[in-house]
């Protein structure tokens, strides 16, 4: 490197000598391109080619080609921070809303007949809350959001009615006799039934399902018709689950 | 003194990094260690302790159900606990007859699947509890990553079902 060179040119007491780049060409094999920075207190180092560059090489030109060249590589570099901060911000804001609805809470509609003093025939928005089935909290009586064990692609709306070591009685054909049948919910499963007796599809058609279906536990309602608020109904049918079903 | 600013924005930093890992490892891919020998000659077949794997999730593979004679093996909650998850290989979808040797032949219900481990003699599966619904499957295995002399995609050929007397008699049959 040309050091002998630089030393020749007065470089003002503001400025550092930082890098001595070599660049090389087609036409000039190597090109010496001197790098200055500013020292200004409290500000960032800029890095930019002085002017009397082209003292150094005798050509102007390429001189202000290589030039060129850092002010672009300079501008790509601000350019490409910037979209890297806002693609990890928005990265950021989708690993958000993933997480609260995975986890946290998020909002089903639900229709249907099977739940129907409870919830409408023509359909509901429900606050579901994904963290107490991950815990364990899911406990007989709550309303929760199952993953159907006939099509994984479907969820439905039904009441625990009992948990693992449970013994659950049902009628088998409430619509037309007073048959009952009884049984023990096997370890890990749970007994889901819906609140209409006469048109739900449920546990006493598919048996017990697996704990792991569950996806969240109902809380609120967000919307029925011109209805807003907590779910009164729900509280209230509780204490009459027993017509449906004895639990012991 | 700048060092609560610093701290500030490192752990702003690390904060971000965990949501989108997090998200990652839930939607997309992630690690998982198998222990146990219940799929012994082609996962973990030394029985050590452990063999990381990278899951594919599937969420959108349930539509393709053919997918599963190309990825054979499933990452699933256990039906008794679900804070466990069993790696099993699936033998047969909904709809498929199924031979089992202790009762009749079974057909696997609609929303169903049959998994067996490849190790018969210490793998619980569908011969113990019976067909499992495809709600309880979270996952498909496919790179083995740990032992790195064992380092590939996981062989998912069926060249053979783990029993002989386990066959797929007819498919679909409705």
């Amino acid at each position: 490197m040309h050091v002998t060179q630089v030393a020749k040119i007065k470089i003002p007491k503001s400025y550092n000598l930082v890098l001595l780049f070599s660049l090389s060409s087609k036409k000039n094999p190597i090109l010496h391109l001197l790098v200055l920075t500013r020292r200004i207190k409290g500000e960032k180092k800029v890095a930019y080619p002085h002017p009397l560059l082209g003292a150094i090489n005798g050509n102007k030109i390429e001189t202000m080609r290589a030039a060129k060249l850092l002010q672009y590589a300079r501008q790509w570099r601000s350019t490409a921070k910037e979209v890297f901060d806002h693609s990890i911000l928005f990265a950021q804001f989708l690993s958000i809303l993933h997480l609260t609805d995975t986890y946290i809470c998020s909002p089903t509609l639900v229709y249907g007949p099977s739940m129907l003093p409870t919830l409408n025939f023509t359909g509901d928005v429900l606050l579901v809350d994904k963290l107490s089935p991950l815990l364990g909290k899911v406990g007989t009586g709550d309303v929760v959001l199952v993953r159907s064990p006939e099509n994984p692609r479907k969820t439905i709306t039904k009441r625990v009615l009992g948990m693992e070591g449970d013994r659950v009685t049902f009628l088998l054909d409430p619509a037309h006799s007073a048959r009952s049948h009884s049984l023990v919910v096997p370890k890990g499963h749970v007994w889901i039934q819906g609140d209409n007796i006469y048109a739900s599809n449920d546990s006493r058609h598919v048996g017990p399902i697996p704990y792991g279906l569950i996806l969240g536990r109902v809380f609120c309602r967000l919307s029925s018709g011109n209805m807003y608020g907590h779910l009164g109904t729900l509280d209230h049918w509780d204490n009459d689950s027993d017509e449906n079903c004895n639990c012991n | 003194m700048a060092t609560p600013n610093f701290l500030w924005s490192l752990a702003k930093k690390y904060l971000t990094a965990g949501l989108i890992g997090l998200t990652i490892s839930d939607r997309y891919a992630s690690f998982m260690a198998i222990r146990g020998s219940s799929m012994s000659p082609t996962l973990n077949p030394h029985g050590k302790d452990s063999t990381g794997f990278v899951l594919g999730k599937f969420a959108i593979l349930l539509i393709f159900a053919s997918f599963f004679y190309f990825y054979p093996f499933l990452v699933l909650r256990s039906p008794s606990n679900y804070k466990e998850k069993y790696v099993k290989r699936i033998a047969a979808l909904p709809g498929d007859w199924i031979h089992v040797p202790s009762s009749d032949t079974v057909r696997v219900p609609e929303g169903h699947c049959w998994v067996v481990g490849d190790n018969a003699a210490c793998s619980t599966d569908s011969r113990s509890f019976g067909p499992i619904p495809l709600g309880l499957i979270c996952g498909r295995v496919t790179h083995v990553v740990w032992p790195p002399q064992r380092i590939g995609r996981v062989n998912g050929e069926i060249t053979m079902f783990p029993e002989e007397n386990i066959h797929v008699l007819g498919e679909h049959i409705d």
